[in-house]
């Protein structure tokens, strides 16, 4: 009778030194080491880009902000008169004189809260360009939130109750940019009070 | 032997790589933020610099109004910060800005028709420029017409007290007398009734004003106005209020009457210290007569004026002749006094009078008789310095055209009548059957002084290019 055993190599051969293998406590303790790390690496960097982000929004809500009141301010000064109907509506036209020769063209200036329409939310300027000449309608600040106008008396006296005594004009305007994964950048622009200088003091025929 | 074949070696150099790409990322992201942040500051202080660079242009143009105005009171100096004149243009360059962040400005202002004492307009371009510590320099224009500041600015103003409309048929309107004489057709809703006095109050009852009413006081609340009063546009019916045309805190400066500079030997003297009491024909024969303004001019030293009894007892002033009659009785007495409709001041075609006293006025009814449409033809300047110790009375009956400057005195228009002009006293009062219609020409003539009439700014490379030679010194 033969009997035969059978024995395993591994079972019974030391591992080669310098290539001994991880024990479960090894692997579990380097996992969560990994993971804590990562997830540290991750965070800064979801960090980074959602500030990068953020710092990006407002950089542009700025410049558009800038802008808008440039240009708003431009035609204020130049204004002849206003003409601002309803106070609880945020939509006012300006008079202004032609740059060269004699004459006057119309300006609007308006917020556009109609959530159908493709500028919602956005503060507009329709009529000549003053650089161009031609007629348009502009967008010149995007991501309005709230906005209004304010139309004061001459010097530092009280807001004017209409357009007769309206010497200057003022918008206050928040702006608010959402991405998917970064905070609401918002943005909360007061102007200067920009004086109406061609306006007369009462209007001539 | 050993250590640089060890798996720990490997993995410390992974590390290394690992940490190498981090850094990287990280510099990046910073990198961008730098980026970011830069464009933002460097976009901010552009902007703050433009503004600046408007305040800068509005300083140039400011120094022109003022030479302006100067040269207009005469003043030898008056361009004396500019270059020397060529013809009627003049220029000059001014550098005195000091701005914040090291940046410098300058301003180099040109002025048109700058000797003008009207027609044609001064015009005034001002062309600021700003250069910044860094970056390209920043540029405003702007183009500026003046005119001649209006004495009177609307149709009735009071300076400290309050205006009163006696009787439902009181009525303002106004009308485009450059376009014609009055008509009913021709009325105009543009009529200024206002003060610029924060106590005092109009008192519309119910008269019509076919204008608008201002006044110096926080609240509207100032205006006083019965059920039948109006005020509105040439539509407008009794009892209506157009709010539009309502407004408070109305402010105006409102300087003191003097009398005009004349020396001695341009004054007439013939009845300096008298009374013009019997008929009398201005000018006498012989009269000394000055230019100005464009027109011949006699200036007369009288007492008083007292025109009572005969109906022949008539001052006259004479066709075509331009009198200024400077009136030495005190203030408390009576300076012009006016009894009947006999008795009269009668102002020829084409003549104009002017009286400055700072005693009081009194024309009866029917008693000034002026033959021109002209509100200027006939003014009263009321030069009392005492504020409503003054009284000046003027009765009208058919017809009365005349301008009232008394900013302290108590002004009051009574009658039937038509009165055509305008009034700037210390308080008026409109009673009886006044329909008073306010020439809008007054609105751009009766001061020596300029003011702005149009400011445009030139944003365009078409409209500044239409200045660059007048520009380029």
């Amino acid at each position: 009778m033969t009997t035969i055993t059978v024995s395993s190599s591994r079972g019974t051969c030391p591992p080669p030194s310098g290539h001994a293998g991880l024990t479960l406590v090894e692997v579990v303790i380097a996992t969560s080491l990994a993971g804590l790390v990562m997830v540290g690496i991750l965070s800064s960097f979801v960090f980074i880009g959602r500030t990068g982000i953020n710092a990006h929004h407002y950089v542009t809500m700025e410049q558009h902000a800038r802008h808008g009141l440039e240009r708003f301010g431009q035609d204020v000064r130049m204004a002849k008169a206003i003409d601002w109907p309803d106070p609880g509506v945020p939509h006012l036209t300006l008079t202004l004189p032609q740059t060269s020769g004699s004459g006057t063209y119309s300006v609007e200036y308006y917020y556009d809260d109609a959530p159908e329409s493709p500028t919602y939310r956005c503060f507009l300027r329709k009529g000549m360009d003053p650089v161009s000449g031609v007629d348009s309608t502009r967008v010149l600040i995007r991501d309005v939130e709230t906005f209004e106008f304010k139309r004061w008396k001459l010097g530092a006296t009280g807001e004017a109750d209409n357009n007769f005594g309206t010497k200057q004009l003022q918008i206050r305007l928040a702006l608010r940019r959402q991405s998917v994964t970064a905070a609401a950048t918002t943005n909360v622009v007061v102007s200067s009070r920009f004086i109406l200088r061609n306006k007369p003091s009462v209007p001539t025929s | 032997m050993n250590s640089s074949s060890s798996p720990s070696a490997t993995n410390r150099g992974s590390v290394l790589v690992v940490a190498l790409i981090l850094a990287l990322v990280i510099a990046l992201a910073l990198g961008s933020y730098i980026s970011l942040s830069t464009t933002a500051l460097n976009f901010s202080q552009r902007s703050f610099l433009s503004n600046q660079a408007m305040n800068v242009a509005e300083a140039g143009l400011e120094q022109a109004l003022w030479a302006v105005n100067q040269h207009a009171d005469e003043n030898p100096d008056a361009w004396s910060r500019f270059n020397a004149p060529t013809g009627t243009e003049i220029n000059g360059t001014f550098t005195h800005f000091a701005l914040s962040q090291n940046a410098t400005a300058s301003v180099k202002v040109y002025v048109k028709n700058y000797n003008s004492s009207g027609t044609p307009a001064p015009i005034v371009v001002a062309q600021s420029t700003v250069t910044p510590a860094s970056g390209s320099p920043i540029t405003k224009m702007i183009e500026v017409q003046l005119g001649k500041r209006s004495a009177d600015g609307g149709a009735i103003i009071t300076k400290e007290g309050g205006i009163v409309l006696k009787g439902s048929k009181v009525s303002i309107d106004s009308w485009n007398d450059l376009a014609g004489p009055y008509t009913p057709d021709a009325r105009q809703a543009n009529a200024l009734v206002a003060t610029p006095s924060i106590s005092a109050s109009i008192d519309i009852q119910n008269a019509k004003i076919y204008g608008y009413v201002s006044v110096g006081a926080d609240s509207s609340t100032a205006i006083d106005i019965g059920p039948n009063g109006m005020i509105g546009d040439t539509s407008a019916t009794p009892g209506l209020i157009d709010e539009e045309r309502v407004s408070s805190n109305f402010t105006m400066n409102i300087p003191n009457e003097k009398n005009p500079d004349v020396d001695a030997l341009s004054l007439n003297t013939d009845y300096q210290g008298n009374v013009i009491s019997g008929p009398v024909t201005l000018p006498l024969d012989g009269a000394t007569a000055v230019e100005k303004d464009g027109k011949t001019v006699y200036y007369y030293t009288v007492g008083a004026i007292d025109l009572g009894g005969s109906a022949s007892n008539v001052l006259t002033i004479k066709e075509g002749c331009n009198v200024v009659v400077l009136l030495t009785a005190p203030s408390g007495t009576g300076a012009v006094k006016t009894v009947g409709t006999g008795p009269r001041i009668t102002v020829d075609v084409n003549a104009s009078l002017a009286l400055y006293t700072e005693g009081d006025v009194s024309i009866s009814g029917g008693s000034l008789v002026n033959a021109n449409s002209d509100a200027t033809s006939f003014e009263v300047h009321g030069t009392n310095t005492t504020p409503g110790v003054q009284e000046i009375d003027i009765g009208g009956n058919g017809s009365l055209t005349a301008i009232v400057r008394a900013p302290n005195a108590a002004v009051t228009i009574y009658g039937t009548a038509d009165v055509y002009g305008s009034i700037i006293a210390h308080q008026a009062t409109l009673e009886g059957e006044i329909r008073f219609h306010y020439p809008e020409s007054l609105l751009s003539k009766g001061d020596k002084y300029f003011q702005v009439r149009n400011w445009v700014e030139l944003v365009s490379a078409t409209h500044r290019s239409k200045w660059t030679t007048q520009l380029s010194f």
